[in-house]
């Protein structure tokens, strides 16, 4: 091995000169110092923060720091898998997870679905318009907007129903009713936007495939099912898959927004319990054990997502 | 879009950046040169709470006064009052704190014990304004004996009381309460007739017959009224927790619950937050607040612009089936002033400096009224005259957000009518009369129990009582949700604070 290596040694200095006047490669540097800003962008931001993780093994004191803090091994762990709370932030975590996956994942596709099948051109883009419209409107505006329509005493719904000599109803405060507030204000803000990427998908089948059928005598629904599905098969996939990465990930700001005291049993989360123990108790060791937690239950999502995605012989995400 | 270690992340962020950068407020030369006598620029950092958005602009007057009365460059961190202390939290997670800051009980003492305040005990005495402005036991409250970690903040300790739109009693037809009569019962037929006999006349149902916010805000005189504990009472010399009266507490969420039945309680109250019935009171839906008296001034001309006829007074707190009545009480001093123990001694001396001629006369004057001429003038009948620039300019902000000298009305302004100066007297007076304190004020939080367990036993708790108000759960699951309680840290908070309160008494 060794008498191999020592020749090889040899043209190093050479070959780097050769690498340099490389035509190629000259020509695709620029390209490589584009991919820089945002290599930096992740080494700094992502990396090199991920070295904080080391304070939920610590009593960790803002004023002693990281390095003078004392150790406390997995103590925090421990008191996170002994808390009360704990099963209840994994069920509401969970729970709303599968409904975000079982009824809004699958709502953009349906929508492009709707959409494609649409020959008005001019119906078709408006209709896309009016849909994504709310994607640019931030979460705190919706949950307003939904407030004062469905406030109890003096929203327009009730006042509607009311009129129309049926009772009022109390959607807002009622706990059974928040997954569903959450779900429909989702889908409500982000389903035309999502569909954006079935749509380009869509409009990528080649319509001579569709012409084939027709020919064959296949109608609409025949269509949808052996052409249409089967081209945005491999979409859905990838972005199930990075659906599933952030799976335990919910998104602080909505659900935080839509928290009261009475629902707390169905929307207290890891994020939002995050933010009440470790931003306002100040007890930052602990709260960091619970975020470093949610990230191994998420990373250990997508590798077996992506992993039973590659046996089944079809490309997964890496 | 896959977002790994979120909040570990954004923590050990603002660590990094920060342990990198060196302390950028250091010490900076002089400007004008070496002249003798002048000292060197030291910048320093306040950062106040502020309410509303309120803040002054950078080259306000009184930043460019003190900035060369005292050789400094002053900057000021206007942070938003009602997430003020997450955003304190955010920056001690990342070493950034600034030069002086507010804090409260429980992060007064965590961080007395890392040294992260300047102990002013050896200090004082060479700021002898300033020591004098707050009594000896106003100084010491929350601090180990021979430490004083911080300033205590400036309160008015029974600032509020309830008001009520006298224009709505007279046409609902009930006169005005008696205050050595007025029970449970007749704040009850007040609600009543507020909530169902129209009381603003619009021949509309829009109005509340009353409000409360989801952590039952605008209702502490019902709790006293009732002989529930402002948080802690003593009994036989024992510090004994609201929670474990379950007779009060049935009695309480009992009225509350009769309310919510009858459709006289807002039902949306579970999504208000105390700045939502607040809005409800000034748009003029609900008819009785818990405020104070420059409020009652500001919020009357607030309403008059909705109806010409509206009129708010003062009304005295409700008296309970025992006989007890109360208005809510906080204590002076649990809010702390501090200065940045990491920070070098001349930085501090000069933020000494400028609080001690802070609590002076001249100093007192000029951060509530502004300077003459330029915030108010002298008229030639010796009285004086508000000046427009006082509209922009704020001159009160710092002492009403921050620091102000013990027992100062904060309303009073040199050109304050002194009706209205007479007025705010009468109105405390009024409200002291029906003290409500809490018995463990101020120490609750030298309890490690308490720091770590109160906020999600309260949530917890709290789930229960306004599963009550609401009828979704009968009143005996009281029972158990005290017993949960007591048994998931309640006992052991109980028994810590009560051990607290042998040593500090």
């Amino acid at each position: 091995m060794q008498m191999n290596v020592q020749p090889k040694l040899q043209p190093v200095s050479k070959g780097l000169k050769h690498i340099i006047r490389n035509h190629y490669l000259r020509r695709t540097i620029p390209i490589y110092c584009m991919i820089l800003p945002g290599l930096l962008y992740f080494i700094i931001f992502k990396y090199i923060p991920m070295f904080g993780v080391l304070i939920s093994f610590q009593n960790y004191s803002p004023f002693r720091g990281v390095m003078g803090s004392d150790w406390v091994g997995l103590e925090h762990f421990t008191r996170l898998f002994s808390e009360q709370n704990f099963l209840v932030l994994l069920k509401n975590t969970i729970m709303l997870n599968l409904i975000d996956i079982l009824f809004f994942f699958p709502a953009p596709i349906l929508f492009a679905l709707l959409l494609n099948e649409i020959r008005l051109k001019w119906f078709k883009t408006s209709v896309q318009t009016l849909v994504y419209l709310p994607h640019f409107l931030s979460m705190v505006v919706i949950v307003g907007i939904t407030s004062i329509l469905f406030s109890t005493e003096f929203g327009g719904v009730n006042a509607l129903l009311e009129g129309l000599g049926l009772s009022r109803i109390a959607i807002l405060g009622d706990p059974e009713a928040f997954r569903w507030i959450w779900l429909f204000q989702n889908i409500w803000k982000e389903v035309g936007w999502s569909a954006i990427i079935f749509l380009a998908a869509l409009g990528s089948i080649d319509p001579a495939l569709y012409e084939a059928a027709v020919v064959d005598g296949a109608k609409r629904w025949r269509q949808i099912w052996h052409i249409t599905l089967p081209s945005l098969v491999q979409v859905i996939l990838i972005l199930f898959i990075l659906r599933l990465g952030s799976f335990i990930d919910l998104g602080f700001e909505h659900i935080f927004l839509l928290q009261n005291p009475l629902n707390l049993s169905v929307s207290e989360v890891f994020d939002t319990y995050i933010y009440r123990v470790g931003i306002l108790q100040g007890q930052f060791s602990y709260t960091t054990a619970v975020g470093l937690f949610k990230s191994i239950v998420g990373l250990v999502l997508i590798l077996s997502a992506n992993f039973i995605v590659k046996r089944s012989d079809r490309e997964g995400v890496f | 879009m896959i977002k790994w270690v979120k909040l570990s992340i954004g923590l050990s962020l603002l660590f990094l950046v920060v342990a990198c950068s060196k302390n950028s407020g250091g010490v900076e030369p002089s400007k004008t040169g070496d002249t003798a006598g002048k000292r060197e620029v030291v910048a320093i950092t306040l950062m106040p709470p502020s309410w509303d958005g309120l803040k002054w602009r950078d080259d306000h007057p009184i930043i460019e006064y003190i900035n060369k009365k005292f050789d400094v460059k002053l900057k000021i961190m206007w942070t938003d009052g009602a997430t003020y202390k997450d955003k304190l939290n955010v920056l001690a997670a990342s070493g950034n704190l600034p030069d002086s800051y507010r804090v409260e009980p429980e992060n007064f003492v965590a961080w007395q014990k890392e040294g992260a305040f300047l102990d002013l005990e050896p200090l004082l005495p060479n700021y002898p304004t300033l020591s004098a402005t707050y009594p000896d036991e106003t100084w010491d409250l929350l601090n180990p004996k021979g430490n004083r970690y911080g300033m205590p903040m400036g309160t008015t300790p029974i600032r509020d009381s309830y008001q009520i739109r006298e224009d709505w009693l007279e046409n609902v037809g009930i006169p005005m309460p008696k205050e050595d009569s007025f029970t449970v019962d007749d704040f009850y037929k007040i609600i009543k007739a507020f909530g169902t006999a129209d009381p603003n006349k619009s021949g509309k149902k829009d109005t509340l017959g009353f409000s409360i916010s989801n952590d039952l805000g605008n209702s502490t005189q019902l709790k006293a009224a009732f002989g529930l504990a402002n948080g802690w009472q003593l009994v036989d010399g024992k510090l004994i927790s609201a929670y474990e009266q379950p007779k009060e507490m049935k009695d309480y969420l009992g009225f509350l619950h009769k309310l919510y039945a009858e459709d006289l309680l807002d039902k949306d109250f579970i999504n208000k937050v105390g700045l939502n019935v607040y809005g409800d009171f000034q748009a003029g839906r609900l008819g009785i607040y818990t405020s104070y008296s420059a409020a009652l001034r500001s919020d009357s001309e607030k309403l008059r612009s909705i109806q010409p006829s509206a009129k708010l007074v003062q009304l005295p707190p409700p008296i309970g089936p025992s006989g007890l009545r109360g208005n809510p009480t906080k204590i002076i001093g649990d809010n702390k002033i501090v200065i940045n123990g990491t920070i070098d001694k001349d930085k501090q001396a000069r933020i000494l400096e400028i609080y001690d001629w802070w609590a002076s006369d001249e100093g007192t004057s000029i951060m509530l009224n502004g300077f003459e001429d330029s915030h108010y003038k002298k008229n030639a009948d010796g009285n004086y005259e508000v000046l427009p620039l006082t509209e922009t300019d704020l001159p009160r902000l710092m002492t009403n957000f921050f620091f102000a000298r013990g027992g100062l009305n904060h309303s009073a302004f040199i050109y304050t009518d002194p009706t209205l100066i007479d007025f705010d007297k009468a109105y405390l007076a009024n409200n002291e009369k029906y003290p409500y304190p809490n018995a463990a004020a101020g120490i609750q939080a030298l309890s490690p129990a308490y720091q770590e367990k109160w906020k999600n036993l309260d949530i917890k708790f709290r789930e229960t009582q306004l599963k009550i108000i609401i009828g979704k759960e009968p009143m005996d699951s009281l029972e158990a949700a005290i017993s949960e309680w007591k048994t998931t840290g309640g006992d052991q908070i109980t028994k810590e604070i009560n051990e607290a309160y042998q040593t500090y008494k």
